[in-house]
């Protein structure tokens, strides 16, 4: 038990006055010359802590004290499925296949850029009818500006602008014939709604002082209107509306669900495990862990997906990563310099190419190319 | 096609006190950062890492008061702010130089006239000292919590302790006290 002296005494009794003094005078000079304005990358990265705590928190009230520390690596079986992989606090995915013309239409939500990406593929020599949508309506005092049909892309784009200078922008894409393309909207909208509209259903954004946006997809079809945040949302509706997509399409979309919940859970259960070891082992001064998570990324690289057991470690060691050198972050592979930030895009590219070869999906590498390739770079730079 | 869309439900029942902290205080935690490592950028790294280490210490948090959490919260920015400028100038032993505006605080003289004197000589102390006499002595942490936020030992602690009050003793001696 510690032995308090007087002066113990003393400042027990007069430090809380002191820090409270010191405390307002801070408060006086931030008064005074206040903080800028957090960037949007910041507020990102606090919101995903924001929301592991309050998992964290709901998972304490539920009860739920068991202890996943010791269930790893079981090497369970993956199923060949197609499915939906909800990576809380990281990506959401959509997957979905047609069994008519394949078109692979993957949705995620890029953390770091701040934008909703869509990817689209078709494969090769499927051929389909062209389509082309116009939209019939156009709110009063917008007058044409742009009108462009892109056979090479299939894609049309049209413009209208207004005496005031504000434009309209309507784009309709069509993926047939092998054509690839992403398309990537900003994520950091103030507001947004889903609503039915001539069978479609728009997914609509709103930020404020900048854009009104609406988006949607059909069969191998994707529509996209932006308009200025000053248009009232019931002429955003209106030019909706006007907006007929063709009859039933050759194209049809099924999403298979066979083992898709036990898989999600399992990768859940990963990833928390590893998102644990990692504070804990921050908190303790502990490398072992990472220097041996950037050795199994460097000797299996590029071959993650051999076994169930490299799978289930590269997923495991790709979060640990993550999450021991969070702080490291950097917007872009790219812009990683130092072996902290390095180690930090090592861990989340190949948690990434692990977890989507877990669930089977981007079998033709479409996104997981592009990662191999920017994990490529920071090894080589490594060496 | 199924899709899930991940959204944040915001409402004043699912607020975590985690997160009532990152709004009464991360403003504060940023300016301070910021006049440790002089941009932006790196004082957003800093105020992040400080709620890292925070959310690993709920529990000792939820024992403190307002104000009390928020000397937590601006020691861990203040300290992740220095080791990340260490990182950077990878130079450990480079001494930082900002201003330290807390020293300027007034303090209504009490009656007590040790008391006044003993603030005024913590208020001289270097800062390392005074930043474990704070966590102590105004939010009441043990020596492992406290090593735990600077991430120093034990035994770091307790000598940061000792060596404190002897200076403390020294500059309250030259003012005729003897405690």
């Amino acid at each position: 038990m510690e032995v308090q002296d007087q002066l113990d005494q003393l400042l027990y009794q007069c430090l809380p006055d002191l820090d409270r003094a010191m405390q307002r005078q801070l408060e006086k000079e931030e008064k005074e010359r206040p903080a800028p304005e957090p960037s949007r990358r910041f507020q990102r990265r606090m919101n995903r802590l924001i929301c592991r705590e309050r998992r964290s928190e709901k998972e304490k009230q539920r009860g739920d004290a068991a202890n996943q520390r010791n269930r790893r690596f079981s090497g369970k079986r993956v199923l060949a499925a197609a499915l939906i992989l909800a990576a809380v606090m990281a990506l959401t995915f959509t997957v979905a296949a047609s069994i008519f013309r394949k078109i692979r239409v993957t949705q995620y939500r890029d953390e770091v850029q701040g934008a909703d990406v869509y990817r689209f593929s078709s494969e090769r020599g499927q051929g389909g009818e062209l389509v082309v949508v116009y939209p019939a309506y156009v709110p009063e005092g917008y007058t044409e500006t742009e009108k462009e049909y892109r056979e090479k892309w299939h894609y049309l784009t049209m413009m209208w602008e207004n005496a005031a200078g504000e434009s309209i922008s309507y784009r309709m894409y069509q993926f047939i014939g092998g054509s690839s393309f992403s398309i990537m909207m900003d994520a950091e909208y103030t507001s947004s709604e889903t609503v039915e509209i001539n069978g479609l259903e728009w997914f609509c954004t709103f930020k404020e002082g900048q854009y009104r946006m609406a988006r949607a997809q059909t069969g191998d079809l994707f529509f996209l209107i932006s308009t200025p945040d000053t248009l009232p949302k019931e002429e955003l509706l209106r030019i909706l509306e006007g907006i007929e997509p063709p009859g039933e399409q050759a194209v049809g979309q099924i999403f298979q669900k066979e083992g898709t919940e036990e898989l999600h859970q399992r990768v859940k259960e990963i990833k928390s495990d590893a998102k644990e070891q990692a504070e804990a082992d921050l908190a303790a001064q502990n490398t072992a862990a990472a220097e041996e998570g950037i050795a199994f990324i460097r000797e299996n690289f590029p071959d993650y997906c051999g076994q169930e057991e490299i799978l289930e470690k590269g997923i495991w060691y790709g979060c640990y990563l993550e999450a021991y050198y969070q702080a490291f972050q950097t917007p872009a592979p790219e812009d990683a310099v130092l072996s902290e930030e390095k180690n930090y895009w090592m861990g989340r590219l190949a948690g990434e190419i692990a977890q989507f070869a877990y669930v089977k999906m981007d079998e033709d590498q479409t996104l997981t190319g592009e990662w191999l390739a920017s994990l490529e770079m920071l090894l080589g730079n490594e060496e | 096609m199924l899709t899930v869309y991940l959204s944040l439900i915001d409402t004043e029942e699912q607020r975590t006190r985690f997160e009532e902290l990152y709004r009464e205080n991360s403003s504060m935690m940023l300016s301070l950062a910021f006049r440790i490592l002089g941009d932006h950028y790196g004082a957003e790294d800093a105020v992040h890492d400080a709620f890292v280490r925070a959310a690993g210490s709920m529990d000792t948090i939820n024992r403190l008061n307002g104000w009390q959490a928020r000397r937590y919260l601006l020691t861990a920015a203040k300290h992740a702010a220095i080791d990340l400028y260490r990182k950077r100038s990878k130079q450990a032993s480079l001494e930082l130089s900002y201003e330290d505006l807390e020293i300027r605080a007034e303090i209504e003289p009490g009656e007590d006239e040790k008391g006044n004197a003993v603030l005024e000589a913590v208020k001289g102390l270097p800062e390392h000292y005074r930043d474990v006499f704070l966590l102590k002595y105004s939010l009441g942490l043990t020596n492992e919590e406290i090593g735990g936020l600077l991430k120093l030992t034990v035994s770091g602690v307790k000598q940061r302790i000792s060596r404190g009050k002897e200076l403390l003793r020294k500059k309250l001696v030259d003012e005729g006290i003897f405690l």
